[in-house]
């Protein structure tokens, strides 16, 4: 056994673990280190196939960025609103567990028992050394034979990045106070099917506020206590009070 | 290896670049001025698409030309999936033009609100004229990511959250076994391109003889992944919560582009690329369609609300359309089976994109959107009423309406491919439908109203509703050409 399989041997069982980790660990937290953990070696493994950039781009992105998003998700939300905490289901354990089994035999009998292979590409190894090595190579395909990919990538992410801005962009204290005194049925798609046979309870006022149209044509509203727009969340569930 | 740099042939692309000229210019006045944006956002949609629809007359889709090297195709088949995103897209803005005549959401920005809109019309384009794996994924991506978005846009409504919610998760895990499914296909032959793909299939697999299991899986992993896109049975668990719980113009767009978008990456990759595997996948997709037009309108039989029902419908409709693909068998110029279902998506977006926007209609008038809320609008709109009528019928497959003969051409292609058990199966579901499409209508013209009734006007939705009964009337009739153009489609993808 040469070296190079031993230590391939030794990241992939790491890795392995690792990504066990992140299913078995029941802090969160200690999950995100088992990724950590599992990322890594994959970047490892990459090194040893000569994929520098891949390896670059897996510590940077995902051992980077990736994880640190999950972390804030798990700082932002309570650990007792997370599902796994109310109660196990063993039953959706165990459907997962067999499920996710069945995909592996299946992908493993696939790889034993294929007889195709994929047909060759022009970037032999000498033409990846011509150009200077696998960065390069990959930085002259992607800006040449994958130029669409590439800007249609930027157009989906600037999709992407509007539609989360729309959706995250905190309202208007005018736009709550419109909304709170509409009756919900005018709204647009207001759903009373059969769901949702009860309507929502009705929202209480602004207090006896009231709006009076100041010089600039925006509303004032004339609340008795702060505490008055606080108790209604901008948006998701009313809370009755 | 030398760097090859070719510039593209940008007379291809005038129509989608048209529809993203129009995205940046909205957003562009949008961050200038939000009161222009608000007076000027709804016409710039509408002529920007326009335009892009006059466009396609610019570009010969005949010869199958091909640019970013074989990226984009700019065939038979990109020009119907174009023509049928611009028509639903110019349609669904005029039902969502509610949102600004009657000034009852003040929350939504006008200007974000049709920039998705229409990204989600380009990506279904790009999708179209994919000529690659990527590249089809992207458009499939981002056809689907601004509807995401579109569907919490009433933030306010847990419902809209809920729905947008579902529709995510559920999207980007169909993605993930979608790009697995491709990652199979190009590990297998080698190549992303469509025709490349076809082209190495052909040279391995023998008719008769058993698949190859990894070439198996792969295709497995694909239909799982777009039956997910287009709302089969059993991937359509996010479809009645998400109709239902976007506001309705989203809806009436969400019921029609990002399934054009599904279909029209099944037929690429399914039609396309993986042809030489059709005997398996035809199989495959008839007993989907199967299963999905009896759930759909059995299921649809149940609801009182009008947006959940139409949602059941729209899985129903989706049987009907996976049975027009099951009827291919050899994609030679006599194939009616692609054809018919473009001819399909095309008569749906009319009829579909109508009925929401009766609803949202409605809804602007302080009506909300079970059955009760349509009881006796005979009395109160009677063309209204009428409107509403012709759509639920046309969806019924009445003749001489347009929905009849999307259903007759389908019916035709499974003839015509010895499938006579899904025929059959189209007829007796188009029966069942009945019952829940003309209950919306005895409801309408033999009840007596209820609810408050609040005089509103609308004029350019009440225009879109006229355009599209006018359609559903009368295009039906006249519809030769776009059907003798949905079959151009084996030159383009054989």
């Amino acid at each position: 056994m040469s070296l190079q399989v031993l230590i391939f041997s030794l990241l992939a069982c790491v890795s392995i673990l690792g990504a066990l980790g992140v299913v078995i660990a029941r802090n969160p937290v200690h999950s995100a280190i088992g990724l950590v953990l599992s990322f890594l070696n994959v970047a490892a493994i990459y090194l040893i196939a000569r994929a520098e950039f891949l390896a670059v781009v897996q510590v940077i992105v995902y051992a980077g960025a990736v994880i640190v998003l999950v972390v804030f998700v798990t700082m932002l939300v309570h650990p007792d609103d997370l599902p796994e905490f109310h109660g196990r289901r063993p039953l959706r354990i165990v459907t997962g567990l067999v499920l996710g089994v069945a995909l592996l035999l299946e992908v493993a009998a696939a790889v034993l028992t294929r007889s195709l292979s994929g047909a060759p590409g022009p970037w032999t190894d000498e033409a990846v050394a011509a150009v200077g090595g696998n960065t390069q190579a990959l930085g002259q395909t992607l800006y040449s034979d994958y130029m669409l990919a590439i800007q249609l990538t930027a157009l989906l992410l600037l999709a992407a990045t509007i539609g989360a801005i729309v959706l995250a962009r905190p309202e208007a204290v005018s736009e709550r106070v419109a909304a709170a005194r509409r009756t919900l049925t005018i709204s647009l798609a207001h759903p009373r099917g059969l769901d949702q046979p009860e309507r929502p309870p009705a929202l209480p006022r602004p207090s006896d506020g009231q709006v009076k149209p100041a010089g600039s044509g925006r509303p004032i509203v004339l609340a008795r206590s702060a505490n008055e727009f606080t108790e209604q969340p901008a948006w998701g569930e009313w809370r009755t009070p | 290896m030398p760097l090859r740099l070719v510039a593209p042939e940008w007379s291809l692309l005038v129509p989608p670049l048209i529809v993203l000229g129009t995205i940046v210019l909205l957003l562009a006045i949008d961050a200038v001025s939000e009161r222009a944006a608000r007076k000027t956002a709804l016409p710039l949609a509408l002529v920007g698409q326009l335009l892009a629809l006059v466009s396609l007359a610019t570009v010969d889709w005949g010869q199958g030309a091909t640019t970013f090297g074989v990226s984009y195709r700019a065939d038979w088949f990109a020009l119907v999936v174009s023509l049928i995103a611009l028509v639903s897209g110019i349609l669904s803005v005029l039902v969502s033009a509610g949102y600004t005549e009657s000034g009852l959401e003040p929350g939504v920005g006008l200007a974000e609100y049709l920039a998705l809109l229409l990204f989600s019309v380009f990506g279904t384009m790009v999708v179209g004229a994919a000529g690659d794996l990527i590249v089809l994924l992207l458009g499939l991506e981002m056809s689907a990511v601004a509807v995401y978005a579109l569907t919490a846009f009433a933030r306010r409504r847990l419902t809209s959250v809920e729905g947008a919610l579902k529709y995510f998760l559920l999207g980007a895990f169909a993605s993930a076994i979608l790009i697995y499914g491709m990652a199979w296909v190009y590990g297998l032959t080698g190549s992303i391109v469509l025709s490349d793909i076809a082209h190495t299939l052909r040279t391995v697999v023998t008719p008769g003889q058993p698949l190859d299991p990894a070439l198996l899986l792969a295709l497995l992993l694909l239909a799982v992944g777009l039956g997910f896109k287009i709302a089969a049975v059993p991937f359509h668990m996010w479809t009645p919560d998400a109709y239902q719980g976007a506001p309705t113009p989203v809806s009436a767009y969400m019921s029609v582009v990002p399934k054009v978008a599904g279909f029209a990456a099944v037929a690429r990759v399914l039609v396309q690329a993986l042809q030489p595997l059709s005997d398996q996948w035809a199989g495959l997709l008839g007993i989907l369609a199967l299963i999905t037009m009896v759930y759909g309108n059995v299921v649809a039989i149940a609801q009182r609300d009008l947006k959940r029902m139409l949602g059941y419908s729209a899985i129903g409709h989706t049987g009907y359309m996976l049975a027009g693909l099951a009827a291919f068998t050899n994609g030679l110029a006599g194939d009616r089976s692609v054809g018919s279902v473009l001819f399909y998506l095309f008569a749906y977006a009319f009829m579909n994109i109508g009925a929401f926007g009766v609803i949202a209609w409605l809804q602007e008038r302080g009506l909300g959107t079970t059955l009760d809320d349509v009881a006796g609008l005979a009395g109160r709109a009677p063309l209204a009423a009428l409107t509403m009528a012709i759509f639920m019928l046309s969806l019924m497959g009445m003749p001489p309406l347009l929905g009849f003969y999307a259903k007759y051409y389908v019916i035709l292609a499974l003839i015509e491919a010895g499938q006579l058990w899904l025929a059959v199966a189209i007829v007796v579901m188009s029966a069942v439908s009945a019952f829940f499409y003309l209950r919306v209508v005895t409801q309408m013209y033999f009840q007596e109203p209820g609810g408050t009734w609040r005089p509103v006007r609308t004029p350019l939705l009440g225009l879109g509703l006229t355009l599209m009964a006018v359609a559903t009337l009368a295009l039906g009739l006249v519809s030769g050409p776009i059907l003798e153009l949905a079959q151009h489609w084996p030159a383009a993808l054989t």
